[in-house]
């Protein structure tokens, strides 16, 4: 699953959200990074975890300012995950459909 | 949910036709969301193999 190349260092900072509010925050959070410059390289919102948004960046102060400024953001859990542990959540895979042609 | 998602490239599409793909197949339902800044540097974006900043979904129906 893993290429040569060992990209475990990277930091993957772990943000309570509002339920629900998820994408919003995601969506706010890029918006923010944008405008403040700040180095903030992906921002995800898996479907299956709730009141949860995890941001990619090599800084956690970054996270920080990202809470301030973003509402329904809350606050950042102590300990950044691997991208081995939400790289799951990255595999895309359609959603069943039970729609017949017609 | 108003935005719809290019079923070729998983992008946020606001209006009828992808601008990347050319493509119509837009998903109406879809799940998950990534937003990618930073491309070169973001291993979420190497991962999915995306190289154009914007937002994705990651499931569509
Ligand atoms: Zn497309």
């Amino acid at each position: 699953m893993f290429e040569e190349e060992n990209n475990d260092d990277v930091n993957i900072f772990i943000v309570k959200t509002t339920v629900n509010q998820e994408k919003s925050v995601a969506k706010s959070m890029a918006l923010v990074a944008k405008k403040e410059h700040l180095d903030v390289r992906a921002v995800l919102a898996p479907e299956e975890l709730k009141g949860y948004v995890f941001v990619e960046t090599p800084r956690s102060a970054v996270v920080d300012s990202l809470i301030q400024a973003v509402p329904h953001a809350k606050s950042m859990l102590k300990s950044p995950t691997k991208l081995s542990e939400i790289e799951h959540f990255l595999k895309p895979k359609p959603i069943s459909v039970g729609i017949t042609e017609g | 949910m108003a935005e719809k998602v290019c079923r070729k490239c998983m992008r946020l599409i606001n209006g009828d036709t992808c601008e990347i793909c050319s493509s119509s197949d837009l998903a109406e339902e879809w799940t998950g969301l990534v937003v990618v800044i930073d491309p070169m540097k973001s291993e979420i974006a190497k991962r999915m193999n995306i190289d154009l900043a914007d937002k994705y979904a990651l499931k569509v129906r």
